[in-house]
This record gives C-alpha cells, structure tokens and sequence, in this order.
C-alpha cells in the first residue's frame, strides 16, 4: 500500500482515480488545482504523485518544478497526466524530472502497471515517512 | 521612329524623274527670256505655261503626290511647246516620237523616266531638222540614256537600301506592339517629351499630348510623382561621360487615365550620354502590370486565406485533442470502473459512474453542437426568429442559469437595470448564446468572490447590454483574433477552454443585426458591451 497524491481539478476525472486507488488498496490523498497539490505534497510527503498537466493557479510544470527544487520532495516519483496529445511536450516533462505521463484517456489497466513499476522501484525505506 | 508612312514621302526611285523636269523647266527659262527680249509674247508665254507644268509636276513627283497628268501627255505636250517655239515646222517631229519612247520603254523594263523620254524628244527633234546629224543624235541619245541607267542604278540601291530599313523599323515596331510597351522619348533639343501611340493608349488618349509643354508627370499618381521624378527623371539631369549608356532600376509607378482609371506600369529608362556630358537621349518604356497586380494581389489573398485556414485547423485540432480527451478519460474510467469492480461496488457507486459517463456524452455532444452552430453561422444560416418578449426577464433567466451550470467560486452575478421590463422583439436562442457565454466567461476569468456585473439600458429602438468583470483581463495583442474560432487568449492557457464562445456570441450578435465591442484593461477586468436593435420599441 502506498499513499499516492492526485491533483486534477476535472472533478469526474479526479473522483474516479481516486475510486480505482483506493480499490487497488492504496491511501489516496486528492487535490483540485495545483496550488493546492503542492501544499499536499510538501504536507503529506505522498509514495506517489499523479498530477494533472493544464490546472487554474499553478500548472502541473509548475507543480513539478517547486518539487523538483527541494532536495527532500526530488525524489518522489512523478506522474503526468495529460489531455495534451503533444509529445514534446511530454517529453519535456521527462527532462525535467517526472518520471512518467499517462495520456488521457486512460486504461486503468496500464495504470495499474506503472504504479506497479514505479513503486517497485522505491528505496525499501521510501521517500514516506 | 514614328513619321507616319504616306503622303510627303521622298521616293528615291523618282528622284531623277524629278530632276530632268527641273531641267526641263531651266531650258524654258532661257527660252522664254530669250522670246520675252525678241518680242515674241506668244512663245514666250508659252515658254512659262511650260515652266510652271514642268515645276508642278517635279515636285508633284518628288514627293509622291498624285501627279497632275500622265508622263506621255506631259511629254507631248513638251514636245509642242519646244518645236514650236523652236521652229513652228518642227511639229513633225511630234510624229517621232511615241514609238522612240514606247521602244526606249520595253528596253528599260517599261519603267518610263524623263530621262528616256528627253533622249526620244532630242533624237525625234534632230531627225526632223537633219541639223543634227545622225552620228551626233545616236551619241547625246547615248549619253543620256547611260546617265539615266546610273541614276535609275543609284535610285534603286537607295531604295532597296531604305525598304530595308523600313522593314527592320516595321519589324521593331511590331516586337514593341507585341510587348504591349508604351515608350517615351525625351528630346534633349528641344526637351519635350513624346509618348508612343501605345503609352497614349494606355493613357486612355489624354488630350494635348505629346503637345509643346506637355508632361507625362501630370498623369502619374500624385504619390508616385516624387519618387517617379527622383528615381526616374533625375536620369535626365544626372551627368554622364561622351555616349555613356546609363539605365534606371526597374521601377512600379501608377499612372492615372484621362478617364480617371489607376493602372500600375512596370517603368525602366535608358538614358545616353552627349558629348558635354548632359543627357542626349533619354528613352523610357512602360509595360502596363495591372492585371498581373491584380492576379498577384489575388494569389495573395488567396494565400492568405490558406494560412488562415492552416491555423484555424492546427487551432481545431489542438482544442479537440484537448477537450474530448477529459470528458473521454471520463467515460473510459467510469466503464472500466464498472467492469473491473462490480461486485465490490455499491449500488450508488455504479449509479454515480453510469452518471459520469452520461455527463462526458452530453460535455462531447455540447462542444460538437458549438462547432456545428459556428458552421451554421459562417454558413449564414443561424435562424433568426424574433419574438416579442421582455429582455429583462429573459436576461434574468439566463443569469440563473449560469448560476447554476458555472463553477462558481464565490462569484455573483449582479443585474443592473434602470426599467423592470423592456419589451422588444429579439430572438431568444441567440440571446441566450450571447450572454450564457459572457456571463460564463465573465466568471471563469474572475477571481475567486468576485462580482460581475451585467446592466442592461435602452435607448430609442437601442438595447445595450454591458457584461463587466474584474478578471484578468485580455492582452491587447489578443483583440485582434478574440473573436475568431478556437482562439484563445495568451494568458489563460493555465484555463480550460473551446475558444468557441466568443466567437458564437459575435455571430449571434451579428445574425441579429447589432455589434459587440470590447474594452479591456489586464489585471483589472473586462468589459463586453453588445447593442441590440429591440425592434419595436416599447419600455415600461
């Protein structure tokens, strides 16, 4: 079980990722723009992060960038998800330390993989306190 | 260049035909002095009817006038007046005559020359007084008839040396009609300036052309005549070394028709240098590119209107992408939700996701029934119906409305209005699209709590509609395309959106016959302001 932070302000979008993790056995913990998501994360200290791309008040570069820039959130693993079907822009995301995006829509299947492998990949300690 | 071919012309071949009458004339001169001074008024008379006839008709010849008589009745009546004021007997020698002159005829080609004419007169003369032995006629008829062979000789090397050169100038001529160029000459002598029969064409036939004073310069654009003079006619003025050939740049210039019509000429100038370094000749050309301008200006628009249309779909496609994949992401999560967990779901939970998936179907099917509503208007189809019917109230409706649909975040609508009801004829569909969509925006753009405001006044048959807002605000860089489809703003890109909604509310302010304007100030709020004609008027 991991605790996994998601922030998307499409409320539909939101509220069934959040239904999938917490069926999947995780701790989910849910934000609606992305001011609010960083103040979750530097809060909360999530496994995991899923963060919606085009968001009011800070996007999700935005969001990455603030994580990436303090040594103790860098290490979280980073998860975008896009309705941009533009994949420079995606892959710039890559280069600035997400370590995935899931374009919409989404299977949940696939989803479901990458979390596996993301998680996996966790220090035994983790980034969680 | 341009000596119109015809009348007045010298003509070569008849140049000596013309001398030998002139000489004619000078022996009756002599003649006729001497008869003037032995009282013989009659022969003397006689002698200047001669004179004149003879001058007439060399000169009628020299220059190719219509001659005044045949050669053969000039040369009888030549032949009467010298024997007869010779020797009245001598009127025999009449007799000689026509058939010396039609041999002397057949042997040279039947080409009758005076020169011919004067050898028959000498030898049908002598034969007839015997004073003139046969030896001494046969060689002045010889001498003659040599002389008139060089000079028949000599006219018709010229002529066939100027019949080249009328051809060659026919030929240029005809290359320069084909071109369709109008020239322009500048005289250094006499510094006029003479225009081709094509540029007066072009030039729609103004009058006083190519007249002393006349100037090319007052059928040029007046905005082109300053660049017309500096880039083109200083050439006249500008110093040059001895033949020098100096030629200007290509130049676009507009020229103005006496019938008031614009023509846009392609000009180049070739100017010579004279030998005291001023300008000797000065030869301008103009191909008239109007139509090719027009067909360029058309190609352009044409581009134009491709590049648009380019943008229009990279700005489709990035919308579509955008926004059919939320409500998308949806509708896949929600039945993957179902399948995967049914049973581990409670009744309301599957409820609740069935619902999802409905609300993505109906989100898609709204912003599909937007494009297809911008098709229908650019189509000029969007109904217009117009009823009778109170703005107010139906304004305060759409407020509700908005109200209930828009995400909020603390904001209010405030209608303003300084009468309670306006009647008037409008068309309630597109009143709806027109301030659902202000409305909305006004809030989507605002800060959270904030107050929007939307007043309502008429005037006259005029109904003004404000919809003002404390939001961020348009860049002015923005104003241009705010209303074109799926445009959106440069500072709103962290905002969803069609970028449909302004541009259905201008339609549907256009199908009903008002405006919209905008104002705006970034950081501080936005103000739409749409003018309806109410139809009817009749407030309460």
């Amino acid at each position: 079980m991991a605790r996994i932070l998601v922030i998307d302000d499409e409320a539909p979008i939101r509220e069934n990722l959040v239904r999938f993790l917490v069926l999947e056995g995780h701790q989910v913990i849910q934000a609606t723009d992305g001011r609010a998501g960083l103040e979750a994360i530097r809060t909360h200290k999530p496994d995991f992060i899923l963060c919606d791309v085009m968001m009011p008040h800070l996007d999700g570069f935005e969001v990455l960038a603030a994580t990436q820039s303090d040594p103790a959130l860098r290490g979280i693993p980073f998860v975008f998800l896009s309705a941009s079907a533009e994949p420079e822009k995606l892959e710039a995301a890559l280069q600035q330390g997400a370590t995935g995006y899931v374009t919409k829509p989404f299977n949940l299947a696939n989803l479901r993989q990458l979390l596996a492998t993301q998680l996996a990949r966790l220090p035994p300690e983790g980034p969680a306190v | 260049m341009y000596t119109p071919v015809g009348a007045g012309v010298i003509d070569t071949q008849r140049v000596p035909v013309s001398y030998a009458l002139t000489a004619a004339a000078g022996f009756f001169v002599v003649l006729g002095t001497k008869n003037f001074l032995d009282r013989d008024y009659v022969t003397g008379g006689l002698c200047v009817i001669a004179i004149v006839v003879a001058l007439a008709y060399a000169h009628a010849i020299y220059r190719s006038r219509p001659q005044p008589m045949s050669d053969a009745v000039l040369t009888v009546l030549t032949i009467c007046v010298l024997t007869v004021t010779i020797d009245r007997r001598g009127l025999i020698g009449v007799l000689w005559c026509p058939p010396l002159m039609l041999l002397l005829h057949l042997v040279t080609n039947r080409r009758a020359s005076a020169a011919f004419d004067a050898a028959a007169v000498v030898i049908a003369v002598s034969m007839t007084y015997h004073q003139i032995d046969g030896l001494t006629a046969f060689r002045v008829s010889t001498i003659l008839l040599i002389s008139s062979a060089f000079a028949h000789i000599y006219a018709r090397i010229m002529a066939s040396h100027q019949a080249r050169q009328e051809e060659q100038r026919q030929h240029l001529d005809l290359m320069v009609s084909c071109a369709n160029v109008g020239g322009l000459e500048w005289d250094s002598k006499t510094r006029q300036m003479r225009c081709s029969q094509r540029l007066l064409d072009m030039l729609g036939n103004p009058p006083h052309a190519n007249q002393p004073g006349w100037d090319i310069l007052e059928w040029v654009h007046p905005d082109d005549r300053q660049s017309m003079v500096s880039d083109f006619f200083s050439l006249i003025h500008s110093s040059a070394q001895p033949g020098e050939v100096r030629k200007t740049e290509a130049h676009g210039f507009r020229l103005v028709t006496a019938q008031g019509q614009t023509l846009w000429v392609h000009a180049e100038a070739i100017a010579v240098g004279a030998q005291d370094g001023s300008t000797q000749k000065f030869i301008a050309t103009f191909l008239d590119i109007t139509q090719l301008r027009a067909a360029q200006a058309d190609t352009l628009a044409a581009l134009h209107r491709q590049e648009e249309l380019n943008e229009l779909r990279a700005r489709f496609v990035a919308m579509a992408s955008h926004e059919f994949r939320t409500p998308l992401a949806t509708i896949l999560s929600s039945t993957q939700l179902v399948r995967q967990y049914q049973d581990r779901l409670t009744p309301h939970e599957r409820e609740e996701l069935l619902a999802s998936v409905e609300n993505g179907v109906q989100r898609m099917t709204a912003m599909l029934d937007r494009i297809l509503l911008i098709n229908k208007a650019d189509a000029q189809m969007l109904e217009f119906a117009p009823e009778q019917l109170d703005v107010v109230a139906v304004c305060r409706g759409i407020v509700k409305e908005v109200e209930q649909q828009a995400d909020l975040r603390g904001c209010s609508i405030a209608l303003e209005t300084r009468l309670p009801t306006m009647v008037g004829y409008y068309d309630t569909k597109l009143l709806q699209h027109i301030f659902t969509n202000l409305l909305s925006n006004a809030i989507k753009y605002s800060p959270d709590n904030s107050r929007v405001l939307f007043r309502i006044d008429g005037e006259g048959d005029k109904t003004m509609f404000e919809v003002h807002d404390q939001g961020i605000g348009i860049p002015a860089s923005d104003l241009p395309e705010l209303f074109e489809p799926f445009h959106r703003g440069s500072n709103v890109s962290h905002i969803k959106g069609t970028g449909l909604g302004l541009t259905i509310v201008k339609k549907s302010v256009e199908t009903h016959g008002g405006d919209i304007t905008v104002h705006s100030e970034m950081g501080h709020g936005t103000c739409f302001r749409v003018t309806l004609a109410s139809g009817n008027p009749s407030t309460a």
